[in-house]
């Protein structure tokens, strides 16, 4: 598939840097709209993934890109990526209020919590990245954030909402706040923030979004901002970095 | 941005009572509700759309819809004003002060709002705030004295009028309020320059016309006067300021009918006696549909004093002299309900009639 010509430059650029070639694949059946395997273990190649039917599909294979070419832009002592044992998997579980799940399920929950943190911490920077660096997919980010909002506010719904725990559902929806406030105010639109604001759930938002002010924007600093926001939704227990090789 | 429309919907038990105003917090039932509907309502104003929030026992529904000219907050609160939705008109005009106090267009739409309601230190304040901060605001002086005027009489709104003339020579409205307030003060000579600039600056104003009016009939000028009241009756037919102008013309026309007649009018006591030896020969029925058919008729006025004009009437053979309808209607209203003011004083003659009717 022919890709616009700054993601495949942008492919070229993660392919020098990690020596790995990047394989883009659709696969239906995907609940999210793009996926990243980053080569590892001697794995030959990076594979995005996504789904079809997508209207955006460079800029959301560009998203996933820029995660890696972030992470290799970094020494190679300074790369890392996210794991839990059980036991943290557990100290995650409570903090959660999953206890009362299912197992397998709790401690599904409680990886896609902390891939959360990390994606939308890290997706700001990479956002950012994205809009000043690739002009040509502003249309299509501005269409995908603006169905990962719309996304977000389904979440709000009562329905939804009481099949978990609240301190999960209130986890999800602060930073949940924290992509309304900030998309809300680049793309002009601060009502997206409104929902959020009634429930409360500023305050800790504010937190957040500090944090991305004070963390440099530096793919050196990736992992402190990953720290910071997990300290602040009490889920610094509940993973540990490991680090990155591709071997 | 596009024109679209999609739900948001949160647990009510999720709301943050914190958001509301103090004294809003411990609100329960409806009135809990109804808060957390308007403080959400609001919340949305000025956000490029229109945002339909609804609160249920379990729940926060809001349906937002963008619009593709987004419209501000002032011209939001504006509009409402203009189509009668006053409070949330007024409610919308608050939050854009809040947002904005140095809001020109918000302070004058508000300023005039409020004087309209009656609120007047408040509309005051908001007009001299807004003649400090933005003096070339198109009819900000002119509101100010209308406001003025309201709160303290005609002679406070008048420095402001004339400022507003001094600013603007060609603006209608602030020739029209100097002139209302200059014949309030009784000088209605300096008054006159301004009312016939107003009427020529607003020929479709009904109120600029009664004022040119009611200044030229004060001052004597009877013709004219008539004339400007006919102008009223064309320009509001039926509407209030119609029934002052009729009201005027009437009091012209009585000055006129006394001037000719002294103070017992034979004609007029004549036409009285004949129409109540005519009533006495009709129904209650056909006294009514008579009586109304005049009314209809005199309704752009009567000739009264001219002899040549004469009329018909569908439920009464002949032809009628302006007087002689007058007499039947002063008669007929009599009779059906006394205390309707025909707006012409035809007691005296009616008196007489009346005891010479029940001699014969």
């Amino acid at each position: 598939m022919p890709f616009n010509p700054e993601v495949q430059q942008l492919i070229h650029q993660v392919e020098t840097l990690s020596g790995r070639p990047v394989y883009v694949a659709e696969e239906s059946g995907m609940s999210l709209r793009a996926t990243l395997v980053p080569a590892r273990k001697g794995a030959a190649a990076h594979l995005v993934r996504y789904k079809p039917g997508s209207s955006s599909l460079d800029y959301l294979v560009a998203n996933q890109l820029v995660y890696l070419l972030r992470t290799f832009s970094c020494p190679e002592e300074d790369r890392w990526e996210v794991a839990a044992i059980p036991s943290e998997q557990d100290a995650g579980i409570r903090t959660m209020g999953l206890t009362d799940f299912q197992d397998a399920f709790a401690r599904g929950m409680i990886g896609q919590i902390v891939t959360q943190i990390r994606t939308y911490s890290i997706g700001f920077r990479v956002d950012a990245w994205i809009r000043s660096n690739l002009p040509s997919l502003h249309a299509e980010q501005e269409a995908e954030i603006r169905s990962q909002l719309s996304e977000n506010e389904r979440a709000l719904n009562p329905e939804i909402r009481k099949k978990f725990p609240k301190p999960l559902v209130d986890t999800n929806s602060i930073m949940n706040t924290v992509f309304a406030i900030c998309w809300g105010r680049l793309l002009g639109e601060p009502r997206f923030e409104i929902p959020y604001v009634a429930m409360g759930y500023r305050a800790k938002a504010t937190g957040l979004i500090q944090v991305l002010e004070e963390v440099p924007d530096d793919p050196t600093s990736d992992r402190l901002l990953v720290e910071r926001w997990a300290t602040l939704l009490g889920l610094s227990d509940a993973f540990h970095f490991n680090p990155y090789s591709l071997d | 941005m596009s024109d679209s429309v999609h739900d948001i919907q949160f647990p009510l038990a999720d709301f943050d009572r914190e958001q509301l105003p103090q004294p809003q917090r411990d609100l329960q039932g409806d009135a809990y509700l109804q808060a957390v509907q308007e403080h959400l309502s609001s919340q949305f104003l000025g956000q490029g759309g229109a945002a339909e929030v609804a609160v249920t026992s379990d729940r926060v529904i809001i349906r937002w819809k963008d619009h593709s000219e987004a419209e501000s907050i002032t011209q939001q609160g504006t509009r409402l004003v203009q189509q009668g939705d006053t409070e949330k008109g007024i409610a919308t005009l608050r939050v854009a002060l809040q947002r904005n106090s140095d809001d020109a267009a918000a302070l004058f739409n508000l300023g005039v709002a409020l004087s309209n309601q009656n609120q007047l230190a408040e509309s005051l304040e908001l007009l001299n705030r807004l003649v400090q901060i933005a003096p070339e605001y198109p009819c900000a002086w002119v509101a100010l004295g209308v406001t003025q005027s309201a709160l303290h009489g005609p002679l406070h709104g008048l420095s402001a009028f004339q400022e507003a003339v001094r600013r603007n020579s060609m603006d209608g409205f602030a020739r029209k309020n100097l002139g209302a307030a200059l014949s309030g003060l009784g000088r209605f000579e300096e008054a006159l320059e301004h009312l016939k600039a107003a009427v020529v600056l607003l020929p479709q104003d009904a109120v600029a016309w009664l004022n040119l009016g009611m200044n030229l009939e004060q001052s004597g000028n009877h013709a004219d006067a008539a004339t400007a009241y006919r102008q009223v009756m064309i320009l509001d037919p039926g509407g209030r300021y119609s029934e002052k102008a009729e009201q005027g013309r009437n009091r012209i026309a009585q000055q006129k009918f006394r001037a000719s007649g002294g103070s017992l009018r034979q004609d007029a006591l004549d036409h009285l006696g004949e129409a109540l030896r005519l009533f006495d020969r009709m129904t209650p029925d056909q006294i009514k549909r008579l009586t109304h058919e005049i009314v209809m008729l005199g309704a752009k006025g009567l000739a009264v004093e001219n002899t040549q004009v004469r009329y018909q009437l569908r439920t009464l053979p002949g032809e009628f002299t302006g007087l002689q309808l007058l007499c039947l209607e002063y008669v007929g209203l009599k009779l059906i309900d006394p205390s309707v003011d025909l707006g012409f004083d035809l007691g005296a003659e009616y008196e007489e009639a009346c005891r010479l009717h029940r001699l014969a």
